[in-house]
């Protein structure tokens, strides 16, 4: 079918690879992750910025991707679930949301992750309130939290070595 | 019998790595070439008449491929036991939601322009939105005819607006009313809340060349899922393939068969192509399948001295505009409370009632969670009424081990009594003094510390029909030593998988990595009861044993040749059988199969297990042990509430949970932690707010559901009870942490503050309106003259 | 939920974007981090031909100044900057405890100061789906007749949910306008019409740059308090901004500045409140509590959903009296590390 609006080229960096796309202006940024990237480890839970389903890094900085235009990733470096694991070596806060039992349904999870990247790269030895409130963008309906906050800050303390 | 290797010990999930990666794949990232995109076109209307309808739009569209409506299914009706739903509206419409038509087109947004060109004609007709105004001479009517009348102990009586209802009687009530000292009577509700599931409802449908059915769906019940397939489409089972995805949350709510499944097929078969359809957001809240709101009213006769003797029970559940689940939910939770402590006098009358409200659903608990705030509150009320500690009155008249409760309910593990003595130790409760009675006053500024308790009873294996009632699973050895379990009940996060895992790994010695499962598959996986009560611990854990205990019993079979030794002189260890006293004489477990498969008239190791409870079907007006056994919890929550703003900060829940001796505790921690905050956003926030049969409140963001900064400490414990039918002496877990809380908050608050407050939510308004107005009360009491 | 279609466009001036605005009146809408736009275009409550993508005009993410000379803040730096900012933090906290009280750290990284300072009202009845307010004549705000939270009421009552507002007009901070006839300094406060259906008073074409706050503004003792009943990714149930201006002993109030927020189609000034407490001592525990009654009583409320209008007035009370004082002390204490 004929589209009824224009597309927009963009080049970004997408988990450390150059990628280009075509892309509706008013589609977000999740729409292109999920369709033409095929990245589906981003996930959509409420497509109105009150879940954290869909949290990704655009240049170290966590955002919801239902609401980031996509338009504005041009350039960008984006980090999403799948370019976490480098080599198949899972990231330390993948092995602590593991190990605490942080995983249930895990449809929070990629999101809840990357959060909680996002945290610790700016602040390596976070307290646990601190955790908490950097992750309370974040839903999960199946843990109850702790367990996520306890892999966030064991993975801080491997971290730190 | 050896000590427990793997039972019994945390163990990470066995499916958990997929999903930190974004490896999982969830029904919402199911792609299949030429896949097409549905979209539901839902009535704006609470009540109305379809004047007319006019797709001509909507399918003249380019990239519009397929509009179905009603007259695309009419003759179907949808239900589980009253058959009064369809899947599109055929020339009504009973709820803001209603399915009316739906489209597939080749991308999301041509289908939402589509369904903006579908021309609707309405007739409004007059709404009821209150079950109580429902049940009133006169109300509208919102089913004209009556269904197929449901199995006794049930009635429907559309003319009254009653979907379904049901009365029981057991032991001398009226003589018991008699003999008490004290009736205690209260009103108790609780709002409509929904489960939550961050992975909406979705599902992806396609037709093959041979007309056999395939649905890649989010369900905890696949083969329910199949058969309903089938008899909305008239075609065998056979014809259906369920493929059961990761599925992201459920908690009862992805349990049911519910008209977008039907209308992804409908919209298949109709473009030729397969068709995707799921749920936004705000459809999750207006027509997916949440809890029911409920008005119950307690009459409770006690003696003096703390002992129970009589209660009389009427609930008034609000079901929406069709009963759904409502029937068996109403089954389940008329009975299942009373059997929490030793009650010899039981009177209920049950209903759920027609609205023009969303359809209710099954929600972790599937009633309990109602009736255990409304009976569970009553109890404090009791114990302070009569000067006796709340914990000691629940310890007079709990259940115990080889009790038979009021209704036949054989109770055999049961640590209640020691549950609830761990959650007063564990917690300040020995600090705890009634409100009323100590002179306390209640502080205008400074925040106000209570206590409350709440215990819980809760079914395994409900048998709820007439057929079989248990598990099946396979277990096969590979050729390389590993083990693949093949079983049809799902995991949609609690963990399962990882459970049947251990189980198998337990019996075969191996490591749980080193056992595989099988995906949800009903093409491959047997039949399935579905979660239904608490059953995939119990039952499904049962199977697997079975099962693995077979495969076992063949590799000893196998090995016994071949190392020519007796049967009961080999051992399984490490992924080897060896004679015992002589560990160089050993063999791999992958040469044992590989030694047994290659041979003439050789055969694959592959186990059976069918396990099949001994339990009669569920029939409260009957003496009837639907259950193999029951899970038991008591919490205490400790809280202050701060008497300026009648917020309520929950300091600390203490849970102590009998589910047998726990498989996985790891797992079963995370069970009851997740549990007890649901319940708890269900006791301070949660409510779906309706205004002339709108939701107000669709969205996360204003449905009250708590995030990580609500979230309080939790002491979750568990008294290791060893159940005698269980796997390993398990039972099961889910449905404990939610259950007790909302009556152990209210309990808490008040204790201290002294204001009793019998709806849920306990929001801070609500509170410090009833703060105030016990101010004045006591102000006037307090007056001389 | 769909979003209509629409180009975006990339001025790389701000006359540029002024201009294209005021050309295109009731079809462009400016686009700043996106968070609420894209959320309100999610739900068709906008649907405009073209989004003015602010994000290429030079220098409006900056933060700069010093107590000397005041504080200036570009109109795209973001929330997050905003509160972590050491400068903000160090010369005017309130703001950063303002800004850090927005929904979430993701919210954060991509609403700005501008954007939320310009924030659209909201309200129950509004704040849906197309499909939703389908069924529904539409409402005042959606360009009908009806109010459906006060009814037969004559003007629109979504309520003003910024988080910042408040602090800033507690500061007397002003906006640098851009508009079609050059740029003006207007006060934050002057910003706000009151009206729920059209809260800002900003012409088409009209580009808020940069946030003022004043010198003076920068001694002044301040505290922002929101109460919601999440602590996170919740709108205001009602908030309280104070600013006191301590005298040389330290401790007794010179001026005042007491805002509510999340109350009415603007931030309310309580000036009765204020007044009572200019020469106020710190430790005038009445003084305090009876300013904080007259801020509950002054301003006008309207019972909604989220609770009753008595509810809200409470809160204003308590809020405003705790917000009082936590202003006294020297040391901000509610201004959290993180």
């Amino acid at each position: 079918m004929s589209a009824p609006f224009s597309l927009c080229p963009i080049e970004l960096r997408v988990n450390g690879q150059p990628r280009q796309a075509l892309v509706p202006p008013h589609h977000s940024l999740l729409e292109v992750l999920r369709g033409p990237f095929h990245l589906t480890g981003v996930k959509e839970g409420c497509g109105s910025g009150e879940c954290g389903a869909c949290s990704v890094l655009v240049d170290g900085q966590v955002i919801n991707a239902c609401l980031y235009p996509a338009l504005r990733a041009e350039a960008k470096e984006v980090l999403t679930i799948e370019g976490l694991s480098q080599d198949g070596r899972l990231h330390p806060l993948q092995e602590t949301f593991i190990a605490h039992g942080a995983v249930q349904c895990g449809y929070c999870s990629p999101g809840m992750i990357l959060a909680a990247k996002a945290l610790l790269d700016e602040n390596p030895s976070p307290t646990r309130e601190e955790v908490e409130t950097a992750l309370a963008g974040n839903f999960c309906r199946c843990t109850g939290y702790r367990m996520i906050v306890d892999a966030v800050l064991d993975a801080a303390h491997r971290m730190r070595g | 019998m050896d000590a427990l290797t793997i039972v019994g010990k945390p163990a990470p999930r066995v499916d958990a790595r997929e999903k930190v990666t974004g490896g999982a794949v969830y029904s919402t990232d199911v792609q299949i070439p030429g896949m097409l995109h549905g979209l539901l076109l839902r009535s704006p209307l609470p009540h109305a008449r379809i004047a007319r309808l006019d797709t001509s739009e909507a399918e003249g569209l380019p990239g519009v491929r397929a509009v179905v409506t009603g007259r695309d299914c009419s003759g179907v009706r949808l239900g589980s036991l009253v058959k009064d739903a369809y899947v599109l509206a055929q020339d009504r419409v009973r709820f803001a939601g209603d399915e009316v038509a739906a489209v597939a087109a080749e991308d999301p947004e041509t289908a939402a322009r589509a369904l903006d060109l579908i021309r609707i004609e309405w007739e409004e007709l007059p709404p009821v939105f209150s079950a109580e105004e429902a049940l009133q001479e006169g109300a509208p009517r919102i089913h004209e005819e009556r269904v197929l009348p449901p199995e006794p102990p049930l009635t429907h009586d559309p003319s009254r607006n009653v979907g379904v209802r049901i009365y029981i009687r057991k032991g001398d009530v009226e003589g018991a009313f008699a003999r008490a000292d004290r009736v205690f009577e209260g009103r108790f509700e609780t709002p409509i809340v929904h489960q939550g599931y961050l992975e909406p409802n979705c599902v992806v449908a396609s037709w093959d060349s041979h007309g056999r059915l395939t649905a890649y769906a989010s369900s905890m019940y696949t083969s329910g899922l199949r058969q309903d397939y089938a008899d909305v489409f008239g075609i065998p089972v056979s014809q259906v393939r369920v493929i059961g995805t990761t599925v992201g949350g459920a908690f009862g709510g992805k349990i049911s068969f519910q008209p977008l499944h039907a209308a992804a097929a409908l919209l298949a078969r109709k473009a030729g192509a397969p068709v995707r359809l799921a749920n936004s957001r705000e459809e999750e809240f207006t027509a997916g399948r949440p809890r029911a709101s409920s008005v119950i009213e307690v009459q409770t006769a006690v003696r003096d001295d703390g002992k129970l003797l009589g209660r009389k029970v009427r609930f008034i559940g609000d079901c929406g505009a069709y009963t759904h689940t409502a029937a068996p939910m109403l089954i389940v939770l008329s009975g299942r409370s009373d059997n929490l402590y030793r009650i010899g006098a039981i009177e209920t009358d049950a209903m759920m009632v027609y609205t023009n409200k969303t359809p209710i659903g099954a929600y972790r608990g599937y009633g309990n969670p109602q009736m255990t705030f409304a009976l569970e509150s009553q109890l404090e009320e009791i114990a302070d009424a009569l000067g006796m500690d709340p914990a000691e009155l629940r310890l007079r008249n709990a259940s115990q081990p080889g009790d038979t409760g009021v209704h036949g309910w054989k109770i055999t593990s049961c640590g209640l009594s020691e549950a609830i003595e761990t959650v007063a130790a564990r917690s300040a409760w020995s600090r705890r003094t009634p409100w009323a009675g100590t002179g306390r006053t209640a502080s205008r500024e400074e925040p106000l510390r209570g206590f409350g308790m709440a215990c819980m009873i809760h079914e395994c294996d409900d048998r709820h029909a007439k057929g079989f009632a248990g598990s099946v699973a396979s277990v096969a050895l590979r050729e390389d030593g590993r083990a693949h379990i093949v079983t049809g009940e799902g995991d949609y996060g609690q963990g399962s998988r990882t459970v049947y895992a251990q189980i198998a790994a337990e019996v075969l010695a191996l490591n749980p990595e080193d056992v595989d499962q099988c995906a949800i598959d009903t093409d491959f996986t047997p039949y399935t009861l579905g979660p239904w009560g608490s059953r995939l611990t119990l039952s499904g854990g049962n199977a697997v044993r079975l099962a693995a205990e077979d495969a076992r019993a063949q590799v000893l079979e196998e090995a016994s040749r071949l190392l020519e030794a007796a049967e009961e002189d080999l051992i399984l260890r490490e992924g080897h059988a060896a004679v015992k006293g002589a560990p160089e004489k050993r063999l791999p477990l992958g040469e044992v199969v590989r030694s047994r498969m290659h041979k003439r008239n050789g055969s694959p190791i592959v186990g059976r297990g069918v396990e099949e409870p001994d339990t009669t079907p569920l029939d409260p007006t009957r003496q009837t042990n639907p259950c193999s056994t029951y899970s038991f919890a008591a919490q205490v929550a400790e809280v202050e509430v701060n008497p300026q703003t009648g917020q309520v900060k929950v300091l600390h829940i203490h849970a102590a949970n009998d589910a047998g001796t726990p498989i996985n505790p790891l797992a079963l921690t995370g069970q009851i932690e997740g549990g007890v905050l649901q319940g708890l956003g269900q006791a301070l926030f949660e409510e779906i707010r309706y205004e002339e049969g709108k939701i107000l409140n669709p969205s996360f963001l204003y449905s009250g559901m708590p995030l990580g900064t609500e979230a309080p400490p939790i002491d979750c414990t568990f008294i290791e009870t060893k159940d005698p039918y269980g796997p390993f002496g398990a039972k099961g877990g889910g449905e404990l942490g939610l259950t007790p809380i909302p009556a152990a908050v209210a309990n808490a608050v008040q204790n201290a503050c002294g204001v009793r407050i019998r709806s849920l939510p306990l929001t801070a308004e609500k509170v410090l309106r009833a703060l105030r107005t016990r101010r004045r009360g006591q102000g006037s009491a307090g007056r001389p003259g | 939920m769909f979003r209509l279609p629409f180009e975006v466009l990339r001025p790389s001036t701000a006359a540029e974007a002024a201009k294209f605005l005021s050309e295109h009146p009731g079809e462009a809408a400016v686009l700043a981090g996106g968070s609420d736009l894209m959320a309100s275009l999610n739900l068709r409550l906008l649907s405009p031909r073209f989004l003015v993508d602010l994000q290429g005009l030079p220098g409006l993410t900056r933060i700069a100044g010093d107590a000397g000379t005041g504080l200036r803040i570009g109109a795209l730096a973001t929330l997050r900057q905003i509160e972590r900012s050491p400068l903000v933090r160090r010369l005017c906290p309130i703001l950063a405890q303002a800004a850090r009280s927005v929904g979430s750290v993701q919210i954060r990284n991509v609403g700005t100061l501008g954007g939320n300072l310009c924030l659209d009202t909201r309200c129950w009845y509004y704040n849906q789906s197309h499909f939703w307010r389908g069924s529904k004549a539409p409402c005042i705000k959606a360009g009908g007749e009806e109010c459906y939270v006060v009814l037969r009421g004559e003007t629109c009552y979504a309520l003003h949910a910024s988080d910042t507002v408040p602090a800033l007009i507690a500061l007397d901070a002003g906006a640098l306008v851009e508009g079609t006839q050059g740029r003006d300094v207007r006060p934050v406060e002057s910003l706000f019409t009151g009206d729920g259906k059209s809260p800002l008073a900003l012409r088409p074409g009209e580009l808020v740059l940069e946030v003022q706050v004043p010198a003076a503004s920068l001694s002044r003792q301040g505290v922002y308090l929101k109460y919601a009943p999440k602590a996170t990714i919740a709108f205001p149930l009602v908030s309280t901004a104070v600013a006191l201006e301590i005298g040389p002993d330290g401790r007794t109030c010179r001026k005042a500045r007491v805002v509510i927020g999340g109350v009415a189609s603007a931030p309310l000034r309580a000036r009765g409140a204020e007044n009572l407490l200019c020469a106020l001592a710190a430790g005038d525990g009445e003084g305090i509590a009876e300013a904080a009654r007259a801020a509950s009583r002054e301003v006008k409320i309207y019972s909604d959903v989220n609770a009753a209008a008595g509810y809200k007035r409470e809160m204003i009370r308590v809020l405003t009296e705790q917000a009082v004082r936590a202003a006294f002390r020297p040391e901000n204490p509610l201004m959290e590390d993180g």
